[in-house]
């Protein structure tokens, strides 16, 4: 009879929440057979401001899957986001001791201790430590052992968060019975289903645009090289539009929805649209071409912003990649057309996994399936898209459970 | 669901009279036709508005007949409040399409008292936005009479991004020998008429409609930001500018005070020259630091032998935020002073008199109010979105000072 172990992936976002329940069959077999997505409450940019809203449709969100699932769920994977997560790069070093100076595992080991050996400040916890390649004598080599050299050097891009932030984000899920095994960076979950292998090898920037937030990740030779999150969304789209417009928080998101663009073409006439279309009192017409300038705007800040972050690692690997876009925002009409514009980079939609039901196929749905994969990855004892040791986080998180 | 069949009207502003006094000051004013502004009269008297027939243009209305039956409101704001819900459909009328409207009122607890606050809060709710003029009345007239314009105001200052108030008191000292006070009113309804036109002038004419109204406007509505307004009257521009120095000083004993925006308007004589605004600019710069932008505007009424400068200034609190972040703001700014040829004549209400008198406090109106709106939006209330120096959450259209078209 085949052995089947029950997982659990959840995405506690800005707009969203998202759970997904699957079976692991037999280790090797993937089958989701929950899910439930229930509009947020109380959170702002990726962060609780309303514990109890946010509590309340976590539990929707939970109590839904499990109804759709017919299981319980014991455990899950969680993702975060939020301008607070901070990643930083971390080297230690260790001189090789073996007589014939090749690399041995005593030096790996000793190189990767005394990488993550430092202290985060009071407040702070680590979430994930990403592996970067290693250096003997200065050069960078993949696999270090039995190469020669003098010194060896283990490069780590290690991410950390707020503490405070975190163990709120925890205990909501922890209050519902459910243990949190693991969180994931939200724009590394996302790299997982929306770019290739081979694409991460020869070198990729998976951009993951949320409601509150966007998450970036860099990608060379397989390996995670930056990370890094920017609290600006597609709220910040829908909040310009209100106070450019005044209108009603609603109508600036169905204005989004239907008439945002986010490139401007000059050779276009303007027109006037109803902002509710009803023709009632109050219903007013509003320029299209000034929605697509306020849009724009936003859009290409936030794509310059990216590009101020991630252009001093692009010119340390000499990358010439390209860039994927995903999350609920990357629905935008012409937003590949403005980051190409902008990153000067080839720029793609990011497609999800062809195996997964028709109704999880957006791209806000990215990050909450690559959560599933890295959690099926660990489950299975597959070898995780990259080396990656469990963090400090486990223990951290265990202590938090009730 | 009602639907309006009016044609929107093409006029972006919209300054409307409310009640006998504030039907009188608007009535006064002299708006060229060039200015996109629409005028209306509205009072719940039809005798108040008998003397207005003639002024076609400014539609002078009687609301509320099936309430009041023509006989006012009679000192009872509640009746101005029920006035309103019964005139909805002609206040959506009229602010179709506009980009600001500008009430004009004397509030003593009538038919203003009821009426502004809810036109205003029925046109901020619509995206309009709203400047309210307002008269204090003196406090002789009754403690009753100050509460009840005192609760307008604070709703009338919920409900517009700015409300200048003038208070009746500062006229007593036109207290006629008889002690009437007629020549006080008009005098404060002068000095609210030039304010007005003030802010008119420097929309239609120093190019600050064209910069973009409603962007500046978010910029002022920083929360970290508080707009002063003065508006100081004296002999000279000279003695304005001391004026404004003493008033300064009197707010911000510290001087710890930055000036990040400033409109400053002057209405003086025929012998106002181009050197005498120069100085008021020159003093307020050498006072308040150089402003990032400034609007100044300056016009000859040869009607009068005083001067007037009205000086909306934006005062930083001095918290985290720096002009520069507004990257891409426009520079067309007017830092030079012009000189208007035409004066906006103030009608009726012009007294010769009034030149000549300086009052013992040396204003007409002070008056200091904090914007309500803030422009973080669905942001407010959470940290600061810093990156590089910059609050994310602010609009980018408002940072890069792009002109916003509704």
């Amino acid at each position: 009879m085949a052995e089947s172990k029950i997982i659990g992936a959840l995405e506690m976002g800005t707009t969203k929440v998202a759970v997904l329940i699957a079976e692991v069959i037999d280790t090797y077999r993937l089958n989701i057979i929950g899910s439930a997505v229930v509009p947020s409450e109380g959170i702002k940019k990726g962060r609780i401001y309303d514990a109890k809203k946010a509590n309340r449709c976590v539990h929707m969100a939970i109590t839904d899957a499990e109804k759709s699932a017919g299981v319980n769920l014991k455990t899950v994977y969680m993702t975060v986001t939020g301008s607070d997560i901070q990643g930083e790069r971390q080297v230690g070093k260790a001189q090789i001791s073996h007589m014939a100076k090749v690399v041995t595992e005593y030096d790996v080991n000793r190189a990767q201790e005394e990488a993550k050996r430092r202290q985060l400040p009071d407040g702070r916890v680590y979430v994930q430590f990403m592996r970067n390649p290693f250096e003997v004598d200065g050069v960078r080599v993949d696999e270090p052992y039995s190469v020669k050299g003098n010194e060896l050097q283990a490069n780590y891009w290690a991410v950390h968060a707020d503490e405070v932030l975190l163990k709120r984000q925890i205990e909501i899920v922890n209050s519902f019975m459910v243990k949190v095994d693991e969180v994931f960076l939200a724009g590394l979950a996302s790299g997982r289903v929306v770019a290739t292998d081979d694409e991460k090898e020869k070198g990729i920037v998976v951009l993951d645009i949320g409601g509150g937030s966007t998450d970036y990740a860099v990608y060379s030779d397989g390996y995670v090289l930056r990370t890094g999150v920017i609290d600006v969304g597609g709220d910040h789209i829908t909040n310009d539009l209100s106070l450019a417009f005044r209108i009603p928080w609603e109508n600036a998101e169905q204005i989004k929805i239907e008439q945002a663009k986010a490139v401007i073409r000059e050779d276009e006439t303007d027109e006037m649209v109803w902002m509710r279309g009803d023709l009632s009192i109050g219903d007013r017409k509003i320029s299209r071409r000034t929605i697509q300038k306020v849009v724009h705007a936003r859009l290409e800040e936030l794509f310059q912003v990216v590009k101020h972050d991630i252009d001093p690692i692009l010119s340390e690997y000499k990358l010439s990649g390209s860039v994927v876009l995903t999350g609920g925002t990357s629905r935008l009409t012409a937003i590949e057309a403005l980051a190409h514009q902008t990153l000067k980079m080839p720029v793609r939609m990011g497609r999800n996994p062809d195996w997964v039901i028709p109704e999880l196929q957006g791209p806000e749905m990215s990050s909450v399936i690559g959560l599933l994969q890295f959690a099926f990855s660990d489950v299975s004892g597959d070898l995780p898209e990259q080396p990656r040791q469990r963090s400090l986080f486990s223990r951290f998180s265990g202590l938090l459970h009730r | 669901m009602a639907v309006s069949l009016t044609p929107v009207s093409e006029n972006k502003v919209a300054i409307i009279g409310l009640g006998d006094e504030g039907c009188r000051m608007v009535a006064a004013l002299d708006v060229p036709q060039q200015w996109e502004i629409e005028c209306r009269l509205w009072d719940s008297s039809v005798e108040s508005l008998s003397g207005y027939e003639e002024i076609e243009s400014m539609k002078p209305e009687v609301l509320g007949v099936k309430i009041t039956h023509g006989f006012g409101c009679g000192g009872q704001s509640d009746l101005g409040r029920s006035v309103f819900l019964q005139e909805q459909e002609l206040c959506s009328d009229l602010i179709a399409g506009k980009e600001l409207v500008i009430l004009v009122s004397s509030l003593g607890g009538g038919f203003a008292s009821g009426f502004a606050p809810e036109l205003a809060k029925f046109c901020q709710t619509r995206g309009v936005p709203v400047i309210s003029f307002c008269k204090m009345p003196f406090s002789f007239q009754g403690r009753k009479c100050m509460e009840s314009a005192k609760q307008a105001l604070n709703r009338l200052r919920e409900n517009s991004i700015a409300a200048p108030t003038f208070e009746c008191d500062d006229y007593l000292p036109w207290l006629d020998e008889a002690g009437l006070a007629h020549k006080a009113i008009e005098q404060g309804n002068q000095e609210l008429q030039v304010a007005v036109m003030n802010l008119c002038f420097l929309l239609f004419e120093e190019g600050l409609y064209e910069f973009g109204f409603k962007t500046l406007l978010a910029v002022f509505d920083l929360d970290i930001c508080k707009t002063i307004v003065f508006s100081v009257r004296g002999k000279d521009p000279a003695a304005c500018v001391e004026q404004i120095k003493e008033r300064l000083v009197e707010k911000f004993p510290n001087g710890e005070f930055r000036v990040d925006r400033s409109l400053v308007s002057i209405v003086g004589s025929k012998s106002l020259a181009v050197d005498d605004v120069s100085l008021v600019n020159k003093t307020l710069s050498d006072l308040v630091g150089k402003p990032e932008k400034s609007f100044f505007g300056a016009c000859i009424d040869p009607g009068r032998e005083d001067c007037t400068v009205v000086a909306y200034l934006n005062i930083h609190l001095g918290r985290q935020f720096e002009l520069s972040d507004l990257a891409a703001a426009p520079t067309s700014e007017k830092a030079t002073p012009s000189v208007r040829k035409k004066s906006p004549k103030r009608g009726k209400s012009k007294s010769k008199k009034a030149a000549e008198v300086t009052a013992p406090d040396d204003s007409q109106g002070f008056f200091d109010h904090i914007l309500r709106e803030s422009n973080r939006g669905y942001f407010e209330n959470t940290p600061s979105n810093n990156w590089n120096g910059i609050d994310l959450d602010v609009p980018t259209y408002i940072r890069r000072g792009i002109r916003v078209k509704t």
